[in-house]
């Protein structure tokens, strides 16, 4: 019966119904969000926009810092990857966990670390102006330029240090040996062997990194010094003070061509780092080789624990800290812990965390799923390699109004679509190193066994892509828990999870506690990553 | 042309011990082969100097080089996958290791071609490894290795990922190119039909150590242990379960044969048979002729064997053995292999069978 | 790789799990007959919210549904994108500066409440009625004179080298009092704005993107000097040791912010949101704000707490005025990103 025929590819094709099901998570709020630009037209709005010289500046600012930062994180990042690849050493496993930092603490909590620590009262300073009797604080970047770049550096060379420790580890070592053999010096056999299989991964992480502070809003604000803008920055402004709609639209479309810009090349890189991912045997890592090793080493890893963690230590301290009385008298204890405990609506908080969580991180497995097969059969044109990555070039804001747009009212479907979405990229990234493994002939062997093509994927592909499911589900579930945009965009009334408890602290002049909310939400976020990679075998 | 001398090289890791004495004579080719993990490849990179010994040598031609940098050492490698440069082209690749000469540009694209003419790949510069076949990656990756213009070249399984018809045909180019060029080789293979036509010798491991080494020939029909036995598959291990003196010969008793020994004689009084083996190659056996065996006498084993399955093998037939218990291969001539089903008393020339132990 | 195996039916269950949690969580019950929009502070368990609604609550039998879209500017642009088919009933949080946009959108609708007479004419902030306040505050630099030995004594003082990179300020396209800071400016300077932010430049340490952060940075010693409200001396007297943290007055004056409440043009409950416009102004309301929402009463006549002594009331207000405030921003943002 021809009229059955295309139900039936539906049927069969988990990827033919949920890739449009996906394109509609996202392209509806999405065009809903941009719909104001048509207001009078968009070729007016947008040469108003360009016309308009903090447009301009803003978008200078904004590359000028993102590239900076991402050059930062690859310097930061890149001895970390090889230790991290190539070695084996007590407390790697803590190394590798670091890269939960970036996509599970809030910036906020990352710029109220990096105050307490680097700030003029900071910790770091007050220790140096106690240890050389200085009277002024000796470290002064931390509010300007460098204060962006160095915290936005800090806050994401993990994840350089983990795309590329990955592809380093997986490096082919034949390769070296091979250059070695014919002569190569060490260095050259790096940047000859080395260096170019590497370089994928390392490209997809700078461009990650780049979007990442791109879109950094929080951290620019307060570092940047007095005045400075962002594109995130204006388009804020033109949508909230100044109820420009269209403007605000203006911003957010050039924004989102220049991600799609970096989002092309991302692709491109990420796409051969994935292939290379595939191909690859995992070689052990080997002790160090001599003592100079061991020493740079050690200076890297005190390097590490003094300009990283030192600023996440300090958020562990603060929220040990009790005030009392005057700010200046304090006690350590679990006092902020308990009360935080104690609240009315902390359990709700965690319920509704874990609720949003886990439905965030469901669709994003399963559309993460559906993509890597539907991505196995449409081949590579190029909307099928952007459409998967657009959400990484998308602000969660723009997407939450945009919902908040079509559906009238903020929802918590909302929030977990806006969730999902945002988190969908990285859990494809975990899955589709492992189904492109799953190959082709286990599903022709089941099929040839009688199965149909949907009982294949069901029974051979999925079970055998489950534990790089769980990983993504895992991903997604910690970035969800994490991530506060979205509801702090469009807040549903009762609706209260951890993040947005620990905004709601740290806004009513309760750091403390908001300090104990951050701790507890790295810690089990942290743990998940942490989980997930004994599971990968990579810690 | 010159030698290659590996002396009581060790390795230990937690789980594995690497420990190997061979010599590779100047302008042979040592073949290495073994079941995988056997430790050949560890082997192979500490000859290349990937991987530093914990004790022992390796001497190239007289020279101590266990201590030099791995490109100072005289020795060139060919990949398994052959670890083409992927985003280098072909030239580039060749051109690799010849960048300490510090040639001219014209010079420099001389040499390549010539190399590449050398292993039939002119014209092949500016392509890159994705886009080459199987051989001619192959080929690729010993010209980029020939041209260092190695006294030494190892090979690790450069053939184990193509194809049967490919194989046989690119090995006889390694040959004829080490033959051309008299270059030392050693070639390290799990592939035993290959380990015996290319090597001048072989040298046979298991559990990283080196059970035998010696002209693939005698490998091949006298084994120094059922090990060895085993892996070749060269014929037959039977338990012995007794000696015996028969007419002042001395015989091993099996399962269902016996076989007198010429020329052995028990020289120690404790000797157990338990872990000893009576073995000859599986093609020495024939049906028992009854009147000949009488007058020979002592000069033939004899055993007994109930054909289980017969298979065309084209110009031999390959049979299944079952003598008393004991499945074994014997490889007959087509006109004389029995037919399945058929128990038959056979008959193996005395000075072809040996005893084996499983030490 | 290692693979185990996770069975199918283990996942789909999580999957199901989390589906029918997402789903009852969807639910939400309408049976209220006040829907009102408020700012995340107001409603907050510090805020007033928890004491003022549950009384209204019980005074007039009325059902209240209070709705938390954000900050004040989210209240509002909720409550315009709404327009059309309106959901809330009462937007409490237009201030001086909000106002302009929620008239020129019309979104609110008079009323003017039944003691309106009571209340100082300077507190109005429309004629019409549009809007009624409720409580108000002025803007001050908050001194921490712990840190700082000199404190600065006019807005001009704050140009000084001496108290480079000692001053934090809030952004005046995120915040509030970023945006009050930047109507003192213009009302004291008007057309050397420009060059007046030039000189202030090198005594702005940061432009922090709301008053939380920057307070924040301010208590933990980074500057010695903030912008925020002149009853923040107060909190501090409240709550910690009075004395530290002081208000300064400047001879310029202080610009004002009045916080208001209006109800929602077609309105589906408005006699219940005119009633809460009128509890509004009643003691039992304007008691609770002191001490929840830091801000000062605008019914004459109630009592402060004694911590309200730490924070002096400005001798010259400066009135607080909306529009032209655009134009200030930019020429003030201009002048700082200007090289």
């Amino acid at each position: 019966m021809p009229m059955k025929a295309p139900l039936r590819r539906l049927g069969v094709r988990p990827g033919a119904v949920l890739f449009p099901a996906f394109g509609l998570l996202l392209l509806v709020p999405l065009a809903a969000a941009f719909s104001p630009l048509f207001d009078g037209g968009m070729f007016s709005n947008l040469v108003r926009a360009f016309s308009e010289p903090r447009f301009v500046r803003s978008f200078g600012y904004g590359i000028a810092q993102a590239a900076a930062s991402a050059v930062l994180a690859a310097l930061v990042g890149i001895p970390g990857a090889f230790l991290l690849a190539r070695r084996q050493f007590p407390g790697k496993k803590i190394l590798s966990a670091l890269s939960a930092v970036p996509f599970c603490v809030p910036p906020l909590i990352i710029a109220i670390g990096f105050v307490l620590y680097y700030g003029r009262q900071g910790f770091l300073n007050r220790a140096l102006m106690a240890a050389f009797g200085l009277t002024e604080p000796p470290l002064q970047f931390l509010y300007s330029f460098s204060g962006v770049v160095l915290a936005h550096g800090f806050y994401n060379f993990p994840v350089v240090m983990r795309f590329v420790g990955d592809a380093w580890a997986t490096a082919p070592r034949r390769h070296e040996d091979a250059a070695r053999l014919l002569g190569a010096s060490e260095r050259r056999v790096f940047l000859t062997v080395t260096l170019p299989s590497i370089l994928p991964a390392f490209g997809a992480a700078m461009s990650l990194v780049f979007l990442m502070c791109f879109y950094s809003f929080v951290i620019v604000l307060l570092f940047g010094g007095p005045g400075v803008g962002t594109p995130e920055v204006e388009l804020y402004r033109a949508a909230r003070f100044e109820f420009d709609r269209p403007l605000a639209s203006a911003f957010a479309l050039v924004e989102t061509v220049v991600a799609m810009l970096v989002l092309y090349a991302y692709s491109m890189f990420e796409r051969r780092a994935a292939a290379d991912r595939r191909e690859a045997e995992r070689s052990a890592p080997s002790g160090f080789r001599n003592s100079r090793g061991v020493f740079l080493a050690l200076l890297y890893g005190a390097f590490i624990l003094v300009c990283f963690i030192g600023p996440l230590a300090s958020i562990v301290v603060e929220s040990l800290t009790m005030r009392t009385a005057a700010r200046g008298a304090f006690t350590f204890g679990f006092g902020n812990y308990t009360s935080l405990f104690a609240r009315r609506g902390f359990g709700a908080a965690v319920l509704n965390t874990l609720v949003l969580g886990l439905s965030s991180a469901a669709l994003a497995a399963a559309t993460g799923f559906a993509f890597s097969v539907g991505m196995k059969r449409t081949g590579s044109s190029l909307m099928a390699k952007i459409l998967p990555l657009l959400p990484l070039g998308i602000s969660s804001v723009v997407l939450v109004y945009g919902w908040n747009a079509v559906l009238g009212t903020p929802s918590v479907f909302a929030l977990a679509a806006v969730q999902a979405v945002s988190a969908y990229p990285f859990a494809l990234r975990a899955i589709q190193s492992s189904v492109g493994l799953s190959d082709e002939r286990y599903v022709e062997a089941a099929r040839s066994l009688g199965s149909s093509r949907l009982g294949a994927t069901l029974r051979v592909r999925l079970p055998m892509a489950a534990p790089s499911i769980a990983s993504g589900f895992a991903l997604a579930f910690a970035m969800s828990a994490g991530d506060a945009n979205a509801i702090i965009a469009a807040p549903v009334s009762g609706f209260e999870t951890l993040a947005l408890l620990l905004y709601r602290l740290a806004g009513s002049y309760r750091l403390n506690e908001a300090c104990a909310a951050a701790v507890l939400l790295a810690v089990a976020t942290g743990f998940i990553f942490f989980w997930k990679d004994a599971r990968d075998g990579l810690a | 042309m010159v030698s290659l001398e590996l002396r009581d090289l060790v390795k230990s890791w937690p789980d594995m011990t690497v420990s190997a004495s061979l010599v590779a004579e100047a302008g042979t080719i040592l073949a290495v082969a073994g079941p995988s993990g056997c430790g050949k490849s560890t082997l192979l990179r500490m000859v290349a100097g990937l991987i530093k010994p914990d004790s022992g040598n390796v001497i190239v031609g007289g020279r101590d080089v266990t201590a030099a940098e791995p490109h100072t050492r005289g020795i060139g490698m060919v990949f398994q996958d052959h670890a083409l440069f992927p985003h280098l082209d072909v030239a580039g690749n060749v051109a690799y290791g010849l960048r300490r000469l510090h040639l001219g540009r014209a010079d420099l694209a001389e040499r390549i071609s010539r190399l590449l003419a050398a292993v039939d790949l002119s014209g092949f510069e500016h392509r890159k490894p994705h886009e080459l076949s199987g051989g001619e990656r192959q080929r690729v990756a010993l010209a980029r290795t020939l041209a260092i213009e190695p006294s030494v070249v190892l090979f690790d399984e450069p053939l184990s990922s193509l194809d049967a018809a490919l194989r046989k045909r690119l090995r006889s180019d390694i040959v004829e190119e080490q033959r051309r060029l008299g270059f030392t080789a050693v070639y390290v293979t799990h592939d035993l039909e290959e380990a015996m036509a290319i090597g001048d010798s072989l040298a046979i491991m298991d559990s990283g150590r080196v059970l035998q080494c010696n002209p693939p020939r005698t490998v091949w029909s006298e084994p120094a242990c059922v090990k060895v036995a085993r892996f070749m598959g060269s014929g037959p291990c039977l338990p012995v379960l007794r000696l015996e003196e028969r007419l002042g010969v001395l015989t091993a008793c099996t399962a269902a044969g016996e076989f007198p020994l010429a020329g052995l004689a028990i020289q120690d009084p404790g000797f157990r048979p338990e872990n000893t083996y009576v073995f000859f190659e599986r093609s020495a056996a024939r049906p028992h002729a009854s009147d000949a065996a009488a007058a020979s006498g002592a000069s033939y084993g004899k055993f007994s064997a109930v054909c289980l399955r017969a298979d065309f093998a084209g110009d031999a037939v390959d049979c299944l053995m079952d003598s008393g218990g004991e499945l074994f291969t014997l490889r007959f001539d087509r006109e004389t292999a029995p037919a399945a089903g058929t128990i038959t008393s056979y008959e193996v020339p005395a000075g072809r069978c040996s005893l084996l132990t499983d030490s | 790789m290692h693979t185990r195996p996770v069975s199918t039916r283990e996942g789909l269950a999580v999957l199901f799990t989390a589906l029918v949690a997402l789903t009852t969580s969807c639910v939400q019950k309408n049976d209220a007959q006040l829907v009102i929009y408020a700012y995340d502070s107001f409603a907050s368990e510090w805020g007033p919210a928890p004491i003022v609604i549950p009384a209204f609550e019980k005074a007039t039998g009325i059902k209240v549904e209070l709705v938390v879209p954000g900050d004040a500017g989210q209240v509002l642009a909720r409550a315009i994108d709404e327009k059309k088919a309106p959901v809330a009933d009462l937007l409490i949080g237009i201030d001086g500066n909000l106002l302009p946009k929620a008239l020129a959108a019309g979104v609110l609708s008079a009323y003017k409440p039944k003691n309106s007479e009571v209340l100082q004419p300077n507190l109005v902030l429309d004629s019409e009625w549009r809007i009624t306040p409720y409580d108000w505050s002025s803007f001050a630099i908050i001194w921490d004179s712990e840190k700082l030995a000199n404190p600065p004594a006019s807005l001009e003082d704050l140009t000084k080298p001496e108290y480079a990179r000692k001053l934090i300020l809030m952004d005046p396209r995120t915040s509030t009092p970023g945006l009050g800071f930047v109507a003192w400016t213009a009302a004291e300077y008007g057309d050397g704005l420009a060059d007046y932010w030039k000189r202030l430049k090198p005594s702005i340490l940061t432009m922090s993107p709301g008053w939380d952060t920057g307070y924040g940075l301010f208590t933990s010693g980074e500057a010695p000097l903030v912008i925020s409200y002149t009853t923040s001396a107060a909190y501090h007297a409240e709550y910690e040791t009075a004395g530290r943290y002081r208000a300064l007055e400047f001879p310029e004056g202080h610009p004002v912010q009045i916080e208001g409440a209006g109800i929602v043009a077609k309105a589906r409950h408005r006699k219940a949101a005119e009633a809460f416009i009128d509890f509004m102004l009643t003691r039992e309301f304007q008691e609770v704000l002191p001490l929840t929402n830091w801000m000062y009463p605008v019914l004459p006549g109630i009592e402060l707490p004694a911590s309200y002594s730490a924070a002096p009331e400005p001798e010259r207000m400066l009135p607080a005025s909306g529009s032209g405030l655009d134009a200030a921003v930019k020429v003030a943002l201009d002048a700082l990103q200007a090289p």
